[in-house]
């Protein structure tokens, strides 16, 4: 949550014209008003820019319901008007909802950073708890009217989309399971086949994943990780590290309250 | 919010010699409510007939996907699928007197084999199509009244009313006992509420979100007074808000664990439920569909 995202293209006009600095390269992809009659066609042009602008389906999905989310949360905690805007820089997508009217503080704020899965449901703050979730940034900041959150999808590289491959071996007196590539929904499931195996192999067995080739990781592979540590758990003396996990991953574990679940090598 | 429940009757209160007329708006519809007609019929220890516009098997193969044990009653010959064409038609021509006599033949071979009773299910689809005398559908269906009079057949005519035009519909349904539609939460453009009868729970088509809360709000609460086991499902669906995802999921949490919910989604909602932490909720079981 500490890298600088960079501003909307109008805000950045703005500071810029304030300091006189060279503008970023950024391209602006779509700027529209919200209200509460307008969320249809707004998640319909989002999907549509999303794709366009080089992010997977899938991906595209994610910045769909994260814009439909902060955008509800405009419409019904906030002033009930506001503005969507979607900028590229670099091999990133930036996507900022701002609230029209003035709320004191940035919608349910404290919801996000205390974005625990274990306390839910505890209303409100699901949608942004969420979106923190699917997005791979989230900054919550002051708009020029109102609060305003932006939240940050990486357009996809070559590397993100190397085939999944798991890779058993004995490492002392634990099961290493190496995991390289996409951990999506069915490679979740190969995971957790592999863990089902292990441990009827071995009911207490001491099984460490092993993620430093993992290049990716939706919603279904971090459900399929929290099955994986569900099931050892639930296998009297078997035990779960990770090791070697992405610091991107690592970050995300923390932010979503999911850290503490997992003991890491 | 505009909540609407239709007042017609449910598929599922159908008695002995009715006469019904059942619309429905998609095929979706037509095979969830046809399945919970023969299951009904099977479980009474009737005879099921089916005369439907697809081919028997693709017909059958739609019961069994709605978990109607299709098989062994076709093998005892409790349940046959049949094409309109060779039966209730002559080809490509219907004649109201034809189609009687073949109904009569049908109910004595039951009487004969010694069923209770017979349900028969007809997709009226074949008169939309160049059939000639076509013009005595109506007679045909009036003359069943007298046709079914103290017998213990119920026939149920099945029209698609987004492809009949409104008067012909409307000259036909007065000659029915009862009209059956799917009970209906929410309906416009965007988005489809409604009962699902087989397996048990409610559909979901298009997009939803918060705006609908109520509607979903009532199905989910009138799919709870069922019983067994509950299908919340979302095959048609392509996007769902977050609100709408909690209330689902905590209808999962509200039930007694002798019951499950069953999430039928395209891999994209099911990748919500997934992130919403739907998959760790006990009696919760996702299933990802893909577009068939």
């Amino acid at each position: 949550m500490t890298s600088d995202v960079p501003r909307s293209p109008e805000l950045r006009d703005q500071a810029d014209a304030d300091s006189g600095r060279n503008t970023f390269s950024a391209d602006t992809i779509l700027d529209q008003p919200l209200d509460g009659e307008s969320l249809y066609q707004l998640r319909a042009s989002v999907a549509a820019h999303a794709v366009q602008a080089g992010l997977s389906q899938r991906r595209a999905d994610d910045l769909v319901i994260a814009a439909h989310e902060l955008a509800a949360n405009v419409v019904r905690h906030g002033s009930g008007r506001g503005r969507l805007r979607i900028w590229r820089h670099d091999q990133t997508l930036h996507c900022e909802v701002t609230d029209d009217g003035s709320t004191p503080d940035p919608p349910e704020s404290s919801a996000v950073r205390a974005g625990d899965p274990s306390s839910w449901p505890v209303e409100p703050g699901h949608g942004l708890w969420l979106v923190r979730q699917l997005a791979d940034d989230l900054r919550l900041h002051a708009g020029r009217a109102g609060p305003a959150v932006t939240v940050s999808f990486a357009l996809g590289t070559a590397d993100r989309v190397r085939p999944f491959a798991l890779a058993e071996h004995a490492c002392g007196g634990s099961t290493e399971l190496a995991v390289s590539g996409q951990l999506d929904h069915h490679s979740a499931e190969q995971l957790t086949g592999a863990i089902d195996r292990l441990l009827a192999r071995d009911p207490a067995a001491s099984v460490v994943i092993d993620l430093a080739g993992l290049t990716f990781w939706d919603a279904f592979g971090l459900a399929g990780l929290l099955r994986a540590q569900g099931r050892v758990q639930a296998s009297n003396g078997a035990s779960l590290r990770l090791a070697s996990t992405p610091p991107q991953l690592a970050e995300h574990l923390l932010e979503t309250g999911l850290a503490d679940r997992f003991t890491f090598d | 919010m505009h909540v609407t429940v239709s007042s017609d009757t449910q598929i599922t209160d159908l008695t002995v010699n009715d006469h019904a007329c059942l619309t429905f708006g998609e095929p979706e519809e037509l095979f969830d409510l046809t399945a919970a007609f023969v299951r009904d019929g099977l479980a009474s220890g009737l005879k099921v007939l089916w005369l439907s516009d697809s081919a028997p098997a693709a017909a059958t193969a739609e019961l069994a996907k709605r978990g109607i044990a299709v098989d062994p009653a076709v093998a005892a010959g409790q349940m046959t699928a049949l094409a309109c064409e060779d039966y209730l038609l002559s080809g490509q021509s219907f004649a109201a007197g034809h189609a009687v006599s073949w109904l009569n033949e049908q109910m004595n071979a039951c009487r004969d084999e010694g069923y209770p009773g017979l349900r028969v299910a007809v997709d009226m689809s074949w008169a939309l199509r160049p059939i000639a005398g076509v013009e005595q559908l109506p007679d045909f269906e009036e003359n069943l009244g007298t046709v079914l009079a103290d017998t213990t057949v119920s026939v149920l005519c099945q029209y698609d009313r987004e492809r009949f035009d409104p008067v012909t519909l409307a000259s036909i349904t007065g000659s029915h006992t009862r009209l059956v539609a799917a009970a209906t939460y929410h309906a416009d453009a965007m988005l489809r509420i409604c009962r699902q009868y087989a397996p048990p729970g409610i559909r979901l088509a298009g997009e939803i979100d918060y705006h609908a809360e109520e509607a979903l709000a009532l199905a989910l609460a009138e799919a709870l007074r069922l019983d067994g086991d509950i299908t919340v499902n979302m095959a048609e669906l392509s996007f769902i808000d977050v609100p709408c995802m909690r209330m689902i999921v905590n209808l999962a949490r509200s039930l007694p664990p002798s019951r499950k919910v069953i999430l039928r989604c395209q891999p994209g909602v099911a990748s919500r439920f997934a992130a919403f932490g739907a998959t760790e909720v006990r009696g919760v079981s996702l299933v990802t569909v893909n577009d068939e």
